[in-house]
């Protein structure tokens, strides 16, 4: 990836909850194709920014652009947008009454208005991607964590989206079972899919992120890339939030 | 698939009530063949001697005084006779309406009644007895020992016998009912100590009850009697109906049909406790209300569900425009008791009289408005429940997919309601098999309405209320069963 384009522009977003508290506050932020990382403290807003991104949070103030069209605005086709730009959950948000292929399925007949048959024929595709094609007539209450996440992976990528938002998508998951997931989105990486995630993998941001935004009391720290933040960084609250995250107990 | 069965089950329900769909609400009594209209008697068909029902041929049919004094009355007006079955409270109401021409109900011509109704002449003047228990013999040696705090004395609700206790008795406790046979059983088990009636019904059931007797008469006013009512104003069949019971009374045919319903009622069966199960007659009676009852149930339910569904939506929008009137429809339903809603709906809606299946769909379909308007209120706020029980990363998930709200609401909101949904409903359910015994009020025959029949008709209260019950019980343990299976088997997939 060299020149990279412009995915996002945010404006002054603000948002606010219950019209009082303060989640982020006048947010301006590029964001380009490629993978981008959101790290930062819990309760930083990193997650609400991730979740204006396909508006399932309204900002209060501001203007947020997708490609040059602002998406905060009452003609904008969000449908549309959200087919673009899929979302992966922390806790996964398999549809619990349907089962595997159903989930990869729904959205393609009910969105993409394929037949059930073309949509079974992705959705197979991209389970043997992820390597649970033999789970495909299971319901998630049978699955793993982390072949949860696989599947809700799978799911969002039949789609054919240009983005994916992970929203700590390794979070809820037994240490054992982050790898498996990693490892899948690893591959997403090498294929050239624009990623934004927000984690607490410092591992992961490190190898597969293009840009590092570093987000603390709902505003933006620094950006840049991972060797500058994750080595140099400017801001002392980026230092002292990596000195939080290093247990060695001397 | 679930609505095929359903649908079928439905049919099979009406087709059974339709093979037997001789009424039990409605009777006509054909007159004269070359006779093309009917003339439409309100009654109430629990007091004997002046009404009460009786197999007839293997038929239920209704029988008495009034009956036959209606017959000449259509035979006057040349038109054939029929008879509609009804509680006593709604037999004005529907002269009013112009659902029956006349109401003869061994209905007394009080001030109250003539302000909204005309009455006839007095066709029969009967003294009030008072009954007791013979055991109390003893301690009620005339009238006078009756009125005392401790004395607690039974008559119907809204009768001349009523006034009349207020008067004599002012010191004693009242228990005012709506059914005699009620009042009867009362006396029998002494829960009352006395019951104020008219002296011919007091003598029937003195016949059939042997531990209950007449202590004394008592004189009330002389225009205490019973006499026929109509529609204020119809003076025409005012005309016909005096001139009918003058001739009666000249040709002394009047005393013979008095005599001969006497008769008739003393002859009737009364053969010991629980006979009626042994007469196919009345178990018909009893299973058919009990198929009209699921019926019942199962229409208030199935409707109130649909219409709950919507009144749900709109209390969940965030149009403050759709949620406040559902908020205040739940809140006016739920607050106010089922009997006050049909009555008023059944006031507002005013339906010509249509019989279809043997039900009269005036009743019937006002009556079945009310119901589900009172299921749907409480059916809303499960439907309401189970929706927000829904886990919102479920509704999220699919929006972020590019799914629409109404997408989302079909494909994953409902299908995962409505495993919460049918555990509640199901109680619903049995709440209704219940609630749907009002309908008894508007002669739907319905379990408590064959209920009343078998009782007036056999004397054996306590016996039909004990069967009733059982049946009831039968019908809502079942319907538990069914749903505890339907709730495990919609719960395999839930997410741990």
């Amino acid at each position: 990836m060299s020149k990279s384009k412009l995915l996002f522009k945010l404006e002054n977003v603000s948002k606010r909850f219950n019209d009082e508290t303060i989640a982020l506050n006048k947010i301006n932020l590029e964001i380009n194709e490629g993978v981008t990382v959101f790290i930062g403290p819990s309760g930083s807003g990193k997650s609400t920014l991730l979740r204006l991104l396909n508006l399932l949070e309204v900002p209060n103030d501001g203007l947020i652009y997708y490609q040059d069209k602002i998406i905060n605005d009452k003609v904008f086709d969000l449908g549309l947008h959200r087919q673009k730009v899929n979302m992966v959950f922390q806790n996964f948000n398999l549809f619990s009454h349907l089962t595997v292929l159903e989930n990869l399925n729904l959205a393609q007949t009910e969105v993409l208005k394929k037949t059930k048959e073309e949509a079974s024929i992705s959705s197979i595709e991209y389970l043997k991607k992820v390597g649970l094609v033999d789970k495909k007539d299971n319901y998630p209450n049978e699955l793993s964590g982390g072949q949860k996440q696989r599947v809700a992976i799978a799911r969002s990528l039949v789609m054919n989206p240009e983005v994916i938002l992970f929203d700590e998508p390794t979070s809820a998951l037994d240490p054992e079972m982050i790898k498996e997931v990693l490892l899948v989105m690893k591959e997403l990486v090498d294929g050239n899919i624009n990623m934004i995630i927000v984690t607490h993998e410092m591992g992961f941001a490190k190898a597969v992120a293009n840009e590092i935004v570093v987000i603390d009391q709902g505003g933006i720290v620094e950006t840049g890339d991972p060797k500058t933040i994750f080595n140099k960084p400017k801001e002392e609250r980026t230092k002292r939030f990596f000195d939080s995250l290093s247990y060695d107990l001397k | 698939m679930k609505k095929l069965l359903m649908g079928v089950l439905m049919l099979v329900s009406l087709i059974l009530l339709s093979s037997c769909s001789e009424s039990n609400s409605v009777y006509e009594f054909v007159i004269d063949d070359s006779y093309d209209n009917y003339i439409v008697l309100g009654t109430s068909a629990d007091y004997p001697p002046y009404e009460w029902p009786m197999k007839n041929d293997g038929k239920s049919t209704v029988v008495g005084i009034d009956i036959e004094l209606a017959k000449e009355i259509a035979k006057a007006t040349k038109n054939n006779l029929r008879v509609i079955n009804k509680g006593f409270d709604f037999l004005l109401e529907d002269l009013r309406e112009g659902k029956v021409d006349f109401v003869l109900s061994g209905m007394n011509p009080t001030d109250s009644r003539k302000e909204i109704v005309d009455f006839s002449n007095i066709y029969y003047y009967a003294s009030h007895a008072i009954m007791i228990h013979k055991d109390n013999l003893n301690t009620y040696n005339s009238i006078i020992d009756l009125n005392n705090a401790k004395t607690k004395i039974g008559a119907q609700l809204g009768s001349i016998q009523q006034e009349l206790v207020d008067t004599s008795f002012p010191l004693s406790v009242k228990q005012y009912l709506q059914a005699i046979p009620d009042l009867i059983m009362q006396l029998d088990d002494k829960s009352i100590d006395a019951l104020v009636i008219e002296e011919p019904v007091a003598k029937v059931y003195s016949k059939k009850y042997q531990d209950l007797v007449i202590l004394d008469a008592l004189i009330g006013n002389e225009n205490d009697g019973s006499a026929a009512a109509v529609k204020k104003g119809n003076n025409e069949l005012l005309t016909i109906i005096n001139q009918v019971i003058a001739e009666l009374k000249t040709s002394g045919q009047l005393d013979k049909i008095i005599l001969d319903a006497v008769n008739l009622n003393e002859s009737s069966s009364n053969s010991g406790s629980f006979s009626f199960l042994l007469e196919s007659h009345f178990i018909v009676l009893l299973l058919k209300g009990l198929l009209m009852t699921i019926i019942l149930a199962v229409l208030s339910v199935g409707l109130g569900s649909v219409l709950g569904f919507f009144i749900a939506l709109m209390k969940l929008s965030d149009k403050k425009y759709l949620s406040i009137p559902a908020k205040w429809y739940i809140d006016i339903i739920r607050g106010t008791p089922l009997l006050v809603q049909v009555l008023l709906i059944y006031s507002f809606i005013q339906l010509p009289v249509s019989i279809v299946f043997g039900i009269d769909l005036s009743n019937f379909i006002p009556g079945m408005i009310a119901l589900l308007i009172n299921s749907s209120a409480y059916v809303s706020e499960i439907i309401r429940g189970g929706i927000l029980a829904v886990d919102k990363g479920q509704k999220e998930a699919a929006l972020s997919l590019g799914m629409t709200n109404n997408q989302v609401m079909k494909k994953i909101i409902l299908p995962q309601a409505i495993k919460n949904i049918i555990p509640s409903l199901g109680n619903e359910f049995v709440t209704m098999i219940k609630e749907t015994s009002i309908f008894m009020y508007l002669g739907v025959a319905e379990l408590m309405y064959s209920a009343q029949i078998v009782k007036t008709e056999t004397y054996q209260v306590k016996e039909v209320y004990i069967v009733v019950a059982i049946l009831y019980l039968v019908l809502t343990l079942s319907t538990s069963k069914i749903m505890s299976v339907l709730e495990k088997r919609l719960r395999v997939h839930e997410q741990k």
